[in-house]
C-alpha cells in the first residue's frame, strides 16, 4: 500500500508512477471543479491540463503534506482564474442593486444533482460564475475576492447577488416546468 | 413548503459539489506528461541560455575593463595631470625639445621619460631617457621619426599606445601638438600634428588623467532578512483551508491567522562598475530562501541594476533601480527592483553597505507571486 507521503515524495522526485497515482487520486474531483469554473467541457480540459502541470512542477514547495488537498485545489482555482484573465473575460459590473427573488423550490431542489448544479453554474457569465464559485464553494470572503480579482467589495457583493438571482430564476423555471409536467401527467 | 433565503443556493452548491467527481478525459495524463517533458527541456535550455547570457555580460565588463586598462592613456583628452607634470626648457632657436612619455601605459604613473632634441628640419640632435627617480641615462641611436604621418612602421605587428602631448610657449599658448606612439616591440614614432617655430618652449607631457586610475569596480556581499506580503497563492490557500477545517466561511472572523506574512532571507554577491561620477551599473547573484508553514522555496536571482548617486558626502546614497530574473528549478521569473543603497567607507577600499529595497515578482500565474521588502547589509571592496 503506497502512502500519501510516498506519493508526494515520488512526485517531488519526478517519478512517473507516483505522478500517475496522484493524478488518479485527484483527476476526477479536479475535473469536476474545472467544469463548474468553465463554460464548457473543452475549456475544463484545458484547465485540468494546465493545473496538473503546475501541480507537478511546484509540488516540491509543499511541506505540510496534510494540506495536499487544499494546495491542489488552490492551484486549480488559480489556473481557472488565470485562464479568465488571459482571455480578458472578467468584466465586472459595478454596484448592481442586490435583488432577492423569493423561490418556492422544495420539489425541484430535492431532485437536483451535483451535475445539475454544476451545469447551472456553467450557464452563468464568467464574472458571475467566478465570484459565485469563490464565495459559495471556496469559502472566500468578499474582501478576499476583491483582492484576488482586483475589484471592490461592493462589486463582488453585487456580482454574487446577480449570480444568485440568475440561478434562482433558472431553478424556478425548472420548478414550473416540473409542476406543469406533473399536472399534465395527472 | 419552505422559502429559500439568501444563502440557500450557496449552501446547496457547496454541499452538492463538495465530493462531486467527473471522470477525466482519457489520455489526459499522458498529454500532461508529454507537455511536462517538453516544458522541462525548454526551461532547461532557457536556464542555460540565461546563465550563458549572464556570464557574457560579466565577461563583457571584464573585457571592457581589461581593454580600458591597456589603453588608458590612449585618450584624445588634452587635460594634463597636475600632480605629475614635468617641464624642461631650452634656449635654442633652432631646437625643439620634447619630453615624451615612454611606455607610460600603466594606469597611474609614467615610469620613464624620453627627451628628444631636434632641429626644425626634423633631424634628431639629442635623445635622453630618464626613469621616474630622475636618474638620467643617455641612449644611443634613435627610432624616432619626426613629421611623419601616423603610421605603424613596417614589420611591426604590435599594439600601440598613444600619447598626445602639447608644447606650450612662455605665455602658455599652444605652440606645438604632437602625438607619440610607443609600440610594445619597443619602437616608437612621433607624429607632429602642428608645428610652428618657437623660441622658448617647455614641454608638458600629457599623462593619464587621475580619474583613469580611480577604482571603478567593486565587489560586495551581504545578507538580508526579507519580508514578503501575499507571497504565495498557497498562503491564501492556508487561510481558506483553515477556514474550511474550522467550519468558518466567508465573512465570519478569522480567529488567529495573519494574512500570509512571511519572513525569509536573501544573501549574495554583487559586482559594480562605475559609469562616471554619478552612475553605476551593477549585477550579481543572490540566493533567496523563503520558508512558510507549508511552503519551502529557494531560488537564485540575477539582478541588473543602475544606481544614481543622490548624496556624495562621507555617507554616499544611491537610488537603485532595475530588473532581474529569478531562477527556480529551471523556471525563470522576471523581477522588478527599486531601493536605496547607502555606502559608508571604512577605509579607502572597503565600504559598509546598507540597502533598503523593494522587489516585485511579476507573473500572475506564478504560484508565489510576491512583493518583498528587505534590508541588505554587507560590505563591498573596491579594486
Amino acid at each position: 500500500m503506497v502512502t500519501q507521503t510516498e506519493i508526494i515524495d515520488g512526485c517531488k522526485a519526478g517519478i512517473e508512477k507516483y505522478q500517475a497515482r496522484l493524478y488518479a487520486m485527484y483527476s476526477g474531483k479536479m475535473f469536476a471543479l474545472c467544469i463548474y469554473y468553465s463554460k464548457n467541457r473543452s475549456e475544463a480540459e484545458d484547465i485540468l491540463h494546465d493545473g496538473f502541470i503546475k501541480v507537478f512542477q511546484n509540488i516540491s514547495q509543499l511541506r505540510d503534506y496534510s494540506l495536499l488537498d487544499f494546495w491542489i485545489r488552490k492551484i486549480f482555482v488559480n489556473c481557472a482564474l488565470a485562464k479568465y484573465r488571459k482571455q480578458n473575460l472578467l468584466h465586472f459590473e459595478l454596484n448592481l442593486p442586490e435583488t432577492i427573488i423569493p423561490l418556492h423550490y422544495d420539489d425541484v431542489i430535492d431532485q437536483m444533482s451535483a451535475q445539475e448544479i454544476s451545469s447551472l453554474i456553467q450557464t452563468l457569465s464568467p464574472q458571475y460564475r467566478i465570484v459565485f464559485n469563490l464565495y459559495a464553494i471556496e469559502g472566500y470572503s468578499h474582501k478576499e475576492i476583491a483582492d484576488i480579482l482586483h475589484i471592490s467589495e461592493s462589486t463582488s457583493k453585487s456580482n454574487l447577488s446577480r449570480a444568485r438571482v440568475i440561478m434562482q430564476e433558472k431553478i424556478e423555471k425548472e420548478h414550473t416546468f416540473y409542476r406543469s409536467n406533473v399536472a399534465l401527467q395527472k | 413548503m419552505k422559502r429559500i433565503h439568501e444563502h440557500s443556493i450557496d449552501r446547496l452548491s457547496r454541499e452538492l459539489l463538495k465530493d462531486y467527481s467527473v471522470e477525466a478525459p482519457e489520455g489526459a495524463f499522458f498529454a500532461i506528461k508529454d507537455d511536462l517533458n517538453v516544458q522541462s527541456k525548454q526551461r532547461r535550455k532557457q536556464y542555460f541560455m540565461y546563465i550563458a547570457a549572464s556570464w557574457l555580460v560579466l565577461l563583457s565588463f571584464g573585457l571592457g575593463y581589461w581593454t580600458r586598462s591597456i589603453h588608458s592613456v590612449d585618450s584624445v583628452s588634452l587635460a594634463s595631470n597636475s600632480h605629475q607634470q614635468t617641464k624642461s626648457y631650452t634656449n635654442s632657436h633652432t631646437h625643439n625639445s620634447f619630453l615624451v612619455a615612454q611606455s607610460s601605459v600603466s594606469k597611474s604613473s609614467v615610469r620613464n621619460t624620453r627627451t628628444v632634441d631636434f632641429s626644425d628640419n626634423g633631424s634628431v640632435l639629442k635623445e635622453k631617457e630618464s626613469n621616474s627617480n630622475n636618474n638620467s641615462i643617455t641612449t644611443n641611436g634613435s627610432s624616432i621619426a619626426v613629421n611623419q604621418p601616423t603610421k605603424q612602421p613596417e614589420n611591426i605587428n604590435a599594439k600601440s599606445d598613444t600619447l598626445y602631448n602639447k608644447v606650450m610657449s612662455h605665455n602658455d599658448s599652444l605652440k606645438f601638438l604632437y602625438k607619440y606612439i610607443a609600440f610594445s616591440s619597443g619602437e616608437s614614432i612621433i607624429d607632429t600634428i602642428t608645428n610652428t617655430s618657437t623660441k622658448l618652449v617647455y614641454n608638458e607631457p600629457l599623462l593619464p588623467i587621475e580619474t583613469s586610475s580611480k577604482s571603478s569596480w567593486s565587489i560586495g556581499g551581504g545578507v538580508a532578512p526579507m519580508m514578503g506580503f501575499d507571497m504565495f497563492g498557497a498562503g491564501q490557500q492556508n487561510l481558506t483551508a483553515s477556514r474550511l477545517k474550522s467550519g468558518l466561511v466567508n465573512d465570519q472572523p478569522e480567529p488567529s491567522l495573519n494574512k500570509s506574512i512571511t519572513v525569509s532571507y536573501a544573501t549574495g554577491i554583487s559586482l559594480k562598475r562605475s559609469l562616471g561620477d554619478n552612475w553605476n551599473i551593477r549585477t550579481g547573484m543572490n540566493y533567496n530562501k523563503i520558508t512558510e508553514s507549508n511552503i519551502d522555496v529557494s531560488y537564485v536571482e540575477i539582478p541588473l541594476l543602475t544606481e544614481y548617486r543622490l548624496l556624495n558626502k562621507a555617507l554616499k546614497i544611491y537610488f537603485t533601480n532595475g530588473f532581474g530574473a529569478g531562477l527556480k528549478q529551471m523556471e525563470i521569473y522576471p523581477l522588478g527592483m527599486t531601493g536605496f543603497s547607502l555606502l559608508y567607507p571604512l577605509n579607502t577600499s572597503i565600504d559598509f553597505n546598507l540597502e533598503p529595497s523593494f522587489k516585485h515578482v511579476f507573473g500572475k500565474d506564478w504560484t508565489y507571486k510576491a512583493d518583498y521588502y528587505g534590508m541588505m547589509a554587507g560590505f563591498s571592496v573596491k579594486f
